[in-house]
């Protein structure tokens, strides 16, 4: 905390030192496709800079200007990003405690907020002692907002070894000032006559005391310039936000990268590492001055001496990100989904006759869905070098695209709209959850040691989420059918569509109870016992017992066919259960898969469930009865 | 009226058998599940464990239910009078009697795990050896007489008012108070005489169990006679109790503590090295990994023990389960597994898994035998 009190004590002053210029034209795109490694991968700096926009701003583009050119700016032209209104504080009390101006938008630039974040340093270290549970919303924002603050310095400050310092040179240093290497007064330049100027200050601190009214001009002069450096050096200490320098000439960390000032500072810096420095300086120049030809070629330049100590750079990977977060083939998925949706339920409500072509629309728009996020999966699966299900995001896109290749599947062979559109239904809600689930602003994420392991990710996981996805069909098919049973019409291939739903419901059981027998499996190899009942372990036996119970009640006539459906329905809440709501009780050795904030949806989901199926089960007995009398 | 025993035990056997039996026993299960996974949040694992799953009878709120043995023990019961007396022993029913056969192996197996299962962890320092494991759970209130231990009493076998005689002496142990779950307090002013510091300001109370089992706190207060007036009177002790009483009698000095229980391996491990790899920049662990010598006896090999990677020896698991990097020379936390159910779920899961694919396949044969 003193640390952040001190860096953003200094901001302000150290980002007005820098000669700012402005761009016009200018493009920085091509930043974006230079690596960097960021929580534990290797990516493109297109993707860092749209999570850390994110992270601050709430979307992946400020300003209409994507996410890498606001980068650009924060990192090359820091003067210009202070004021760069990209602080969203949506809570008034906040707004209230940092004494912010009220207006319209409620965005602040980093020179507005930094005095309130110093007032607030207190409340945030009282804050940060609570359990997190105690905390209160607006306690919550706080930190979060003092952490973005943090990350905004960090920005702010990674190149200031090589960005031009509006500092003054000491005449009587002058004559000791390199002269070969340009006139900008850059960090790494005048670092050169750093302990000359330290020397001069030390004399004169002992001739003189420390009372700088003592002082000549020359001598505060040297003093001042001295201090300064020491500032800016003080300031970058730790900034390792940005590593973008590859350590491949020290074979003890060669998987490591650095960031220019952890370079520096740990004494790194040599022949290995000037050309990277070098070229860094570079682009800042050609940035500064909307130098395009001369920015892009610095980045080539940067590209090739990273190609040249770091053989396993894959730039076809590098492009395929950058590529794949333009257009997100998930989001075009989802997309479709909507489409195959809104044609199918136009189909099944009679429209089929009149517009023949509805029937081409779904079926078409669901094989693209099901192709596209298919092939995003198969994307995931090259980056991460991994089988595709490693955290809950990853379990819900998966989920996704399986139910729209079940319904894709079982809808070529029915031709009846009905798969078509509670598949479509199914990731339609699995999309929104995706896309509100709280996680990293990456969504490619490393993972943890205990699910360092290709073969039960390839195995377990894989078969367990595939089950919940059989697991949501069954439970649509079951709701969809539970609706046809309140239709007074005569119910066309009502007994097929029973039979599909056993069949369904079978390979729902297979799947869940191979995946949990499998879990059990890992758990062994893991941890010495197959079974600990622990949360997820529970959730999963849970699904199991229940399709079972269903299966076997089934097969005992125990139920009537509306309660039968109405129980098969009620496996979506089973599912929900099992799959986030053991991750929301935050124990077991399961602690990987926790998740907060779920808990009201989960909730409203629940009791949208019971509240929707139960109305159903009512109406179709009512009807069953109805015409029972009729009959 | 005459009685026929085996016209009365296949009646018994046959009601057994029914299937409302396990109708309604799937519920009861699944309520338990759910009851026994939230209570995790409040109570912990291991006391949701015992109080919910490993218990014959409990309670939600203030009804009695049954616990996880009764449920288990009714559908292992169920399912094995069903599988034995009226299993349609035909090919077409094949996967069912499979899938069924290796549920009866599954619990059978999780029976024995539960019977015979020993948990505990074994820390050793790098370049250092060890074999005595702690127990996990198990606590033992333990009398020594410099260092050695000359009383041992489990924390199951304590009770309130239990007198114990400490072998070859006068002295004698009365438990007043004793918690397997406790919470230090203030002692009341009425309530001091007799006792002895630091008791005649604190005292234990019976706590609920925390949700760390490591928070968990078991003590005991207790009066010893038999040394001298000075020293007679009551105490107390507790888990991780950095200055456990400790009395003299002669040239013996008797200390009362709350330890846990520990086992000897009948091997040793010598910790080589230990290694943690963080994912690059990050403080994620992508793997940590122990190398050790396994020392039994005239014999020493290498073996790696790393995350999904456990050592087998002996019919011991040991797996990597901690570690304490903090010094200059690291420590090694390995859990050690002592069960003899172990290879149940495994032959049950190839059961249960050969007969649900079988399953799949006769009944796709059937429905395409039936469609043409």
């Amino acid at each position: 905390m003193i640390m952040i009190r001190f860096i953003l004590s200094i901001i302000t002053f150290f980002a007005l030192s820098i000669s700012a210029a402005h761009a016009s034209e200018f493009s920085a795109a091509l930043i974006g496709s230079l690596p960097i490694l960021h929580e534990g991968r290797v990516k493109p700096i297109d993707t860092f800079a749209r999570a850390t926009l994110k992270e601050i701003y709430g979307r992946d583009s400020f300003d209409n200007k994507k996410a890498v050119e606001w980068l650009a700016t924060t990192l090359f032209d820091p003067h210009a990003a202070i004021s760069n209104a990209v602080f969203r504080i949506e809570n008034l009390e906040l707004r209230h405690n940092l004494n912010l101006p009220e207006r319209k938008r409620a965005l602040y630039s980093f020179a507005e907020l930094s005095p309130g974040l110093n007032a607030t340093l207190k409340d945030v270290q009282a804050a940060l002692k609570k359990d997190s549970k105690d905390l209160t919303s607006t306690e919550r924002e706080l930190i979060t907002l003092h952490k973005n603050g943090v990350l905004y310095t960090q920005l702010l400050r990674t190149f200031s070894l090589v960005l031009p310092l509006n500092v003054s040179i000491p005449t009587e240093l002058k004559p000791f000032t390199p002269q070969n290497t340009g006139n900008e007064n850059t960090f790494l330049n005048l670092k050169k006559i750093e302990q000359i100027a330290l020397t001069k200050t030390k004399e004169i601190i002992a001739r003189k005391g420390d009372d700088l009214s003592h002082y000549s001009p020359a001598e505060l002069s040297i003093v001042s310039f001295s201090y300064q450096l020491q500032l800016l050096q003080n300031a970058a200490e730790r900034n390792e936000i940005m590593r973008i320098i590859p350590s491949d000439w020290n074979k003890q960390d060669g998987q490591e990268w650095y960031s220019p000032w952890a370079i520096f500072q740990s004494g790194m810096a040599g022949p290995d590492t000037a050309p990277f420095i070098n070229d860094l300086k570079q682009m800042a120049t050609a940035y500064l001055e909307s130098d395009q030809q001369n920015f892009d070629r610095a980045i080539d330049d940067y590209t090739t001496h990273l190609l040249n100590v770091n053989g396993k750079i894959s730039l076809p990977k590098l492009k395929m990100e950058m590529m794949i977060n333009q257009f997100n083939p998930y989001n075009i998925g989802f997309f479709l989904a909507i489409v195959t949706f809104i044609a199918s339920s136009l189909s099944l409500a009679g429209y089929a006759a009149r517009a023949p072509w509805l029937h081409s629309i779904s079926s078409t728009a669901l094989l693209g869905g099901t192709l596209l996020q298919g092939l995003y999966i198969l994307y995931r699966i090259v980056i991460l070098e991994r089988p595709p299900v490693g955290t809950l995001y990853e379990s819900i896109i998966f989920v996704s695209f399986a139910a729209l290749l079940l319904a894709w599947i079982c809808e070529r062979r029915n031709r009846d709209f009905i798969f078509a559109f509670l598949g479509s239904l199914a990731a339609i809600a699995l999309g929104l959850l995706s896309f509100n689930i709280p996680s990293s602003q990456d969504s490619m994420i490393v993972l943890s040691a205990v699910l360092n392991t290709q073969f039960w990710l390839a195995t377990h996981v894989l078969c367990i989420t595939l089950g919940y996805a059989w697991c949501i069909l069954v439970a649509m098919l079951a709701h969809f059918m539970l609706w046809e049973l309140t239709k007074q019409n005569a119910l066309l291939n009502f007994q097929d569509r029973l039979k599909s739903l056993h069949t369904l419901t079978l390979i729902a059981l297979l799947l869940t109870a191979i995946g949990t027998i499998l879990g059990g499996i890992w758990a062994d190899q893991s941890w010495g016992r197959f079974w600990g009942w622990d949360p997820k372990e529970n959730g999963a036996l849970l699904i199991v017992l229940w399709l079972a119970w269903i299966m076997h009640a089934q097969l005992g006539k125990e139920f009537s066919r509306a309660t039968l459906l109405a129980l098969l329905s009620f496996t979506n809440i089973i599912v929900a259960m099992a799959w986030i709501g053991v991750n929301l009780l935050g124990v077991g050795l399961h602690s990987y898969g926790f998740t907060e904030g779920l808990l009201a949806g989960l909730g409203a989901f629940t009791i949208l469930e019971i509240g929707l199926v139960g109305w159903l089960w009512h109406n179709a007995n009512k009807q069953t009865k109805a015409a029972d009398r009729e009959a | 009226m005459s009685f026929a025993p085996a016209l009365f035990l296949k009646k018994i056997a046959v009601r057994l058998a029914r299937t409302d039996i396990l109708f309604w026993t799937l519920p009861l299960l699944m309520i338990l599940l759910i009851v026994g996974t939230v209570a995790q949040k409040y109570i912990g694992l291991y006391a949701s464990l015992n109080l919910y799953f490993a218990s014959f009878i409990t309670f939600i709120g203030p009804i009695p239910f049954p616990g996880g043995l009764t449920l288990m023990s009714v559908l292992f019961i169920n399912m094995l009078m069903k599988f034995l007396l009226f299993s349609e022993w035909s090919w077409h029913r094949a996967g069912t009697i499979l899938i069924h056969l290796g549920v009866l192996v599954l619990i059978v197996g999780g029976g024995i795990t539960a019977a015979t299962q020993k948990e505990g962890f074994l820390i050793i320092k790098q370049g250092e050896s060890a074999s005595v494991i702690e127990d996990y759970h198990q606590r033992i209130f333990r009398i020594s007489k410099n260092g050695e231990p000359v009383l041992s009493v489990p924390h199951e076998d304590i009770s309130e008012g239990q007198m114990f005689q400490i072998p070859q002496s006068n002295i004698s142990v009365t438990i007043d108070q004793y918690c397997l779950h406790c919470r230090v307090g203030m002692r009341a002013e009425d309530k001091k005489t007799a006792w002895h510091a630091p008791g005649t300001s604190m005292a234990l109370f019976d706590a609920r169990p925390l949700p760390e089992h490591e928070q968990n706190m078991t003590g005991v207060e207790f009066s010893v006679a038999g040394f001298d007036l000075k020293q007679d009177g009551k105490y107390l002790t507790f888990d991780k109790f950095p200055k456990p009483p400790e009395l003299k009698l002669g040239k013996g000095i008797y200390k009362f503590e709350i330890v846990r229980e520990t086992r000897t391996l009948p091997f040793q491990l010598h910790l080589i090295a230990f290694t943690q790899k963080l994912h690059a920049g990050t403080m994620m662990a992508k793997a940590y990994q122990s190398d050790v010598n396994v020392i039994d006896n005239s014999h020493t090999w290498t073996a790696r023990i790393e995350m999904n990677e456990p050592l087998r020896y002996k019919g011991y698991t040991i797996y990597q389960s901690s570690f304490d990097v903090s010094g200059d020379t690291p420590y090694t936390i390995l859990n050690v597994v002592q069960n003899k159910g172990q290879f149940f779920p495994y032959i049950a899961a190839l059961i249960m898994i050969a007969g649900l694919i079988l399953h799949m396949i006769l009944r796709a044969r059937r429905a395409r035998n039936e469609w043409a």
